[in-house]
């Protein structure tokens, strides 16, 4: 069942168009993220879904119920709509303690006593964070506060939750303790989980579906982690799942040839999903890891520009026809093999290219 | 910090929930409460000073400001501001430079003993300085004539020269106070980097520090040129009998002597609006000055600023500063305190002149003393409550509905911040003198609505300070929560503020305490303050009554001071 | 002929509770003219604090620095020679651009000191502004520009008066990681022009790794070890040095007779050639998640099970659980195994390290705040 339904919405400020006719289903018990670059419209959709924010066109609905429309004159207040929301600053009260905090939402929707203090409790001990009930957030740390935070959410919803950025503000170790407890949370609760970031590798660990949002406030692509990564819809979504290679071919019936700014050099061999419907220019894209060099005479020839030792991996900035591209390799793997050398002639290898127009 | 702002300054809408909510009603009752209390007053000043009627009059206005008694006044508040502001820059820069840059101990002890000018009004030192320098009763002049048989005195305060002696003593804390914050903010790589580069301590100074910290100092020195310009207490004390006026003191007169008549209004109107316009002169220069600024200066890390060894010139420094203190802070205090004790002034300092008389009098037979005392109470702790709730009100407006007419909210809020006390007091006069059919003049809310207005531009700055620390964030968390607009209002955003309310509630009772300016206009028979009581009685000649009864307010304000400072400690969350 | 030379140099200083804390303990190092040298660390172990010592902005409880064949500070003879009159350059973590200046006058600042000529400030300003891909901006103020021009800025400034030391800490931390990689190369290529001497002060591994000729790896105050970028990830001294330069498995062991085994399992032998004169007792192993092998084949290699699988997007992360133990496998997206299942590890480069105490944790956080 579809928890949260969003139809052609548009927010609009002035001139200024932030989501453009977006639609969206939320299934139950999913943990979603939408992923974009920062200001692509991915936080005004949440404060739009979480009635912060106005729409100007289109509907929203959670559990079949219209919250938002501008058309049926509907605009359900925040505190109605029964969602618990981690911000991105935490938003952790600075005047109450711990577990006033987390007791807050259950005061506002009129809790027993009792059963509102057993509820706290569980919360605060699910995030682990029993021992810390009577401190203030003032003596708690970054990744404490956002953990505060997270139950005070459970506790304000136990169906909808939504994060915004939650742990971007946190150093890389904290981070992924972080985004492990969520995932865990989500599976031994059965929330539903929209998760907003624009940390695509966070994203692809913790979600089971996935939205790449454009600039423009568009989806480009919806599916599985893996999906999406193997196969990007297009080449901007590719780039912005890592770091890319692209280098310009020409497609001559099923013969490629690689477009050097000096030469060229054809592409043999290579196992490529290309499409009669693809025009006549086309780009190679390739992810750093997976392109080997080699030391034989076959396949397209480069030189190796510069090499980095990086310590668990080495970098390598080849020329390719007059294109400079990265390759990375384990350096375990580079050790055994021979690291390359400045200046050195290799051969590459395309392990798991992908085809796009130009 | 970039994600704060943005956010901060986004465009948003925001919850609004029915047309015509809350958020709307508070913004127009903000608007009609400022319209009345200040935008009238100042409207009221220009029509009555350049229309009769409803024809346009030149006269009065050029008639007023050609007469020569009222150009030498204009001429003496000119120059008395400008040396003011020079001398009080110089001094205040100097100090602060020391305190914030230097290796010169008891830094702590200094800082603090500084900002005690800060607390007391300026004209209980002109007071104090007259005891002691007044060219024929001053103690110091009595003294030197004696011992060497002179019969004129050392020095004279009752000359332009005294006023500026004593003004620059009170208001140099206020560049000394903006310096010493910036610099302490200062990130101090920004001169480190400069002595990699191969500047040498002073080249620094010269060439960065003083650069980077000009803002806090143009912020500063305006603040002492506008005081300075608007200024009642010590040119009243200390000009009168020499017959110096500057523009405050000549309007009071012109009021005075002409019994409250609505020609005297008139003229004094007139003389107000010059003021005014002396004084937005003088902020457009700041504007002028500050404009070519790219100063971003804060720190992130909180490294130490590499102090500047003072070697040999430490002690020589250190004894300039704690004997100026004294001659400052600690003289005038004593002779005020002693002065009171006396039996009669003139007599010598010694202990069998002293006595208990003079408090008993003020505090238990004279009726006059304690109305004051009564009636600048009241009229502190309520124009301190009305305003800080007025200005949360409109700091709310602002920061948090953002409607389209927020900009003129806050020019209006922050206009009295710009007009001098006694121009404030005369356009409360014309306003509430019967004009609109309420005649409020001669009792106690006449000056209160003056103090309203008055000191709204504080409240409003200390309120939107306190309102900016409210990140948005925190209501909307409320929000989710499942608390209505008015709910997370009342449970988040208010007691996050309450704090600041409360030191912001002390900023204003403070000064109202012992305020002069605006009510020494204002006042009727029975509606005295605390200020005008005490400078009454020194005008009549009770020197050592009214000694006495600046003491007791000298009490008041450190008993004051010392709360805040204990509230401010206390300071939850934030 | 070195170039900067720190001798039993030490730093103490009091802190608000009274107590004394030695922030740099007995540091000597020789740095060779023309090298890239990192010192590398955790927040609080003392490497911009000697980093400053050596610039001259703190003076030293101990000890002695040379810059060439000048000495500097030396303690015991009360010598001090302040900042200004070192000759070196120095790159800051907030950029220290002056906002009042613009970028000309910025670059111009230290040969304005040196009362250059006017035509002789013009050209070597416009050569250092070259350099650093300035020229155009020569008139923009500080605040115009994005984060990495205010960087270029205090680059362009630093090598105007052509140093032979180059002092930078942590110039880089301030950008974002694509600009902070390509400003390393950046730096790199400046100084094979100018052939400066760099130490360059950091907390990012792979920053000291790709940019450094050697360098050093400090912790509470203390160098723990220095060597050839190389040497320092594939020998590190200790736990905290391997931990330091990348991620890190420490699965708790116990050595009993000639094999190791997990603590708190059962007594399976771990393939590893004990390191000689070891004693028995508890101690740790410690791996890279990359080089360890997994495989679902039975007798494969050490058995274990996995417990959770977690997509990323260079690799596949396995969770997997030894005992009361879990530690980190990545191998390639064609790896796929179910999460409960049985698999076999292979470590391929493990290495056998001392327990760490606890209470060396608990005072590098403490450092971290004073």
């Amino acid at each position: 069942m579809a928890i949260v339904a969003m139809k052609d919405i548009t927010v609009q400020y002035g001139k200024n168009i932030v989501i453009d006719s977006l639609s969206l289903e939320v299934e139950q018990g999913e943990t979603l993220a939408i992923v974009g670059p920062s200001s692509c419209g991915k936080t005004t959709l949440m404060r739009a879904l979480c009635g912060f924010i106005k729409i100007s066109k289109g509907t929203i609905s959670i559990k079949n119920t219209i919250v938002s429309s501008p058309a049926a004159r509907v605009m359900v207040p925040p505190e109605d709509r029964r969602i618990g929301v981690v911000f991105q600053d935490y938003a952790v009260w600075p005047h109450l303690t711990v577990i006033e905090n987390i007791l807050y939402p259950l005061k506002k929707r009129r809790v027993e006593k009792n059963e509102a203090r057993e509820r706290a409790y569980a919360a605060l001990a699910q995030v682990k964070m029993s021992d810390f009930a009577q401190r203030l957030p003032s003596q708690l740390s970054g990744g404490q506060q956002q953990r505060v935070a997270l139950a005070r959410a459970l506790v304000s919803s136990s169906e909808l939750i939504v994060l915004d950025e939650p742990i971007t503000n946190l150093d890389a170790k904290l981070r992924e303790e972080m985004a492990y407890e969520i995932r865990n949370l989500q599976q031994t609760m059965g929330v539903t989980i929209i998760y907003i970031t624009h940390d695509q590798e966070t994203a692809m660990t913790i979600s089971d579906r996935m939205i790449i949002m454009d600039k423009q406030g568009r989806i480009r692509q919806l599916g599985k982690p893996e999906e999406i990564w193997n196969h990007p819809a297009d080449r901007d979504v590719y780039t912005f799942l890592g770091v890319s290679n692209f280098l310009p071919l020409e497609r001559d019936g099923r013969n490629l040839t690689l477009i050097g700014k000096h030469n060229r050099q054809g592409l043999q061999g290579l196992s490529v999903p290309i499409s009669d419907a693809m025009g006549n220019n086309l780009l190679l894209a390739s992810r750093p890891m997976d392109i080997r060099l080699e030391n034989d005479r076959e396949g397209i020839q480069a030189v190796v520009k510069r090499v980095t030792y990086l310590g668990n991996q080495f970098d390598y900035i080849v020329e390719v026809g007059g294109h400079e591209i990265r390759v990375q390799e384990d350096s375990l793997e580079a050790f055994r093999r021979g690291v390359p050398v400045e200046g050195e002639n290799r051969s590459i290898r395309f392990l798991n290219p992908a085809i796009y127009e130009e | 910090m970039k994600y704060f702002l943005t956010h901060l300054f986004k465009r948003e809408r925001t919850m609004g929930d029915r047309k015509f909510g809350l958020d709307q009603g508070l913004f127009l009752l903000s608007l009609v409460i400022l319209v009345v209390t200040v935008l009238l007053p100042v409207l009221m000043i220009v029509i009555r000073t350049f229309f009769k009627g409803t024809q346009l009059d030149w006269h009065l206005f050029t008639q007023v400001i050609m007469a020569p008694e009222n150009l030498s006044s204009i001429i003496n508040t000119v120059r008395i501001a400008f040396f003011v502001t020079l001398f009080g820059t110089i001094l205040g820069l100097f100090y602060a430079w020391l305190i914030g840059r230097s290796d010169i101990p008891l830094k702590g002890v200094m800082k603090a003993l500084f900002t005690i000018p800060y607390m007391f009004p300026p004209f209980f030192g002109a007071m104090a300085w007259s005891l002691m320098l007044a060219p024929r009763s001053g103690y110091v002049n009595k003294l030197f004539m004696q011992i060497t048989g002179s019969t004129s005195p050392l020095l004279n305060i009752n000359t332009i020269g005294g006023i500026v002696f004593v003004e620059t003593c009170y208001y140099f804390p206020f560049v000394f106070l903006q310096v010493v914050s910036a610099l302490e903010r200062m990130d101090p790589t920004l001169e480190e980097s400069a002595r990699i580069a191969g500047a040498g301590q002073w080249y620094v100074i010269r060439k960065i520090t003083l650069p980077l910290v000009l803002p806090a100092i143009a912020a500063g020195a305006m603040l002492i040129l506008i005081s300075s310009l608007s200024h009642f207490g010590v040119p009243a004390i200390l000009g009168f009998s020499n017959n110096i006026f500057t523009l405050p003191t000549k309007i009071y007169q012109l009021i005075n002597r002409s019994a409250g008549s609505f020609q005297g209004i008139r003229e004094g109107a007139a003389l107000s609006i010059l003021l005014v316009v002396v004084v937005v002169a003088a902020l457009y220069l700041q504007r002028l000055v500050l404009k070519t600024g790219h100063y971003d200066i804060i720190k992130g890390k909180s490294m130490r600023p590499m102090l500047i060894k003072l070697r040999g010139a430490k002690i020589p420094l250190l004894t300039i500063s704690l004997l100026s203190l004294v001659v400052i802070v600690v003289v005038p205090l004593f002779m005020i305190l002693i002065v009171g004790f006396l039996k009669a002034y003139g007599l010598p300092l010694s202990l069998k002149n002293l006595t208990l008389r003079n408090y008993q009098y003020i505090l238990g037979q004279s009726k006059m003393v304690r109305d004051s005392i009564v009636n600048s109470l009241f009229l502190s702790v309520s124009s301190g409550v009305i305003t800080m709730f007025l200005g949360v009100m409109i700091a709310y407006v602002v920061i948090k509905v953002r409607p389209k007419g927020k900009g003129f909210l806050e020019i209006l809020s922050l206009l009295p911040y710009s007009i001098p006390g006694i121009v404030l007091a005369i356009g409360v006069i014309l306003v509430w003198s019967g004009a609109f059919k309420v005649n409020l003049y001669n009792t106690i809310w006449i000056i209160l609505i003056a103090y309203i207005a008055r000191y709204v531009s504080f409240a409003m700055k200390s309120a939107s300070a306190s309102l900016e620390q409210v990140h948005y964030s925190l209501e909307e968390a409320a929000r989710s929560c499942g608390a209505t607009h008015l709910q997370s209002l009342r449970d988040i955003t208010l007691p996050l503020i309450r704090p600041g309310m409360i030191a912001g509630f002390f900023l204003i009772f403070l000064p109202a305490m012992r305020e002069l300016t605006t009510s020494v206009l204002l006042y009727g028979p029975f509606t005295r303050t605390l200020g005008v009581a005490i400078y009454a009685i020194n005008s009549e000649g009770n020197t050592v009554q009214a000694s006495a009864l600046a003491t007791v307010a000298i009490a008041i304000i450190v008993v004051g001071n010392l709360a805040l400072r204990f509230i401010t400690k206390d300071r939850k969350g934030l | 002929m070195s170039q900067i030379l720190l001798k039993n140099v030490t730093k103490e200083f009091g802190t608000r509770s009274g107590q004394n804390v030695i922030a740099v303990d007995n540091f000597n190092l020789t740095v060779r003219e023309g090298e890239c040298f990192s010192f590398l660390g955790p927040s609080g172990c003392g490497k911009t604090t000697t980093l400053r010592m050596i610039a001259g902005f703190e003076d030293l409880s101990h000890g002695e620095i040379w810059l060439g064949d000048k000495p500097v500070s030396i303690k015991a003879k009360n010598l001090y020679v302040p900042p200004e009159e070192r000759g070196l350059g120095m790159v800051f973590q907030s950029f220290a651009v002056w906002p009042h200046l613009n970028v000309f006058e910025n670059v111009a600042f230290p040969l304005r000191v040196m009362k250059k000529s006017r035509d002789e400030i013009k050209s070597r300003v416009r050569t250092a502004l070259e350099h650093t891909d300035l020229l155009s901006a020569e008139k923009a103020f500080p605040s115009d520009l994005s984060g990495g021009q205010q960087q270029r800025i205090a680059l362009a400034r630093a090598i105007v008066t052509n140093p032979r030391v180059m002092l930078l800490d942590e110039p880089l931390s301030n950008l974002d990681p694509k600009l902070r990689e390509s400003m390393r190369f950046e730096i790199k290529e400046l100084q094979k022009k100018f052939n400066f001497t760099i130490i360059f002060v950091t907390h990012d591994q792979a920053e000291a790794m790709a940019l450094s000729d050697r360098m050093l790896v400090m912790d509470l105050g203390r160098i723990i070890q220095i060597g050839k970028p190389s040497e320092l990830y594939q020998n590190p001294e200790n736990k905290f040095v391997y931990g330091f330069l990348g991620l890190s498995n420490f699965l708790k062991v116990v050595k009993e007779n000639d094999f190791i085994y997990a603590k708190g399992e059962n007594k399976t032998p771990i393939p590893y050639s004990l390191p000689e004169g070891l004693q028995d007792g508890e101690g740790l192993l410690a791996s890279r998640p990359n080089e360890i092998e997994i495989s679902n084949k039975e007798g494969g290699g050490y058995p274990a099970v996995i417990e959770k699988r977690l997509y990323m997007t260079f690799c596949i992360e396995y969770q997997v659980r030894i005992g009361s133990q879990v530690i980190r496998v990545h191998t390639s997206h064609s790896n796929v195994f179910k999460e409960g299942s049985r698999c076999f590890l292979t470590f391929k480069n493990p290495r056998w390290y001392e327990k760490e105490s606890e209470a060396l944790e608990k005072e590098r956080t403490e450092r971290q705040v004073i």
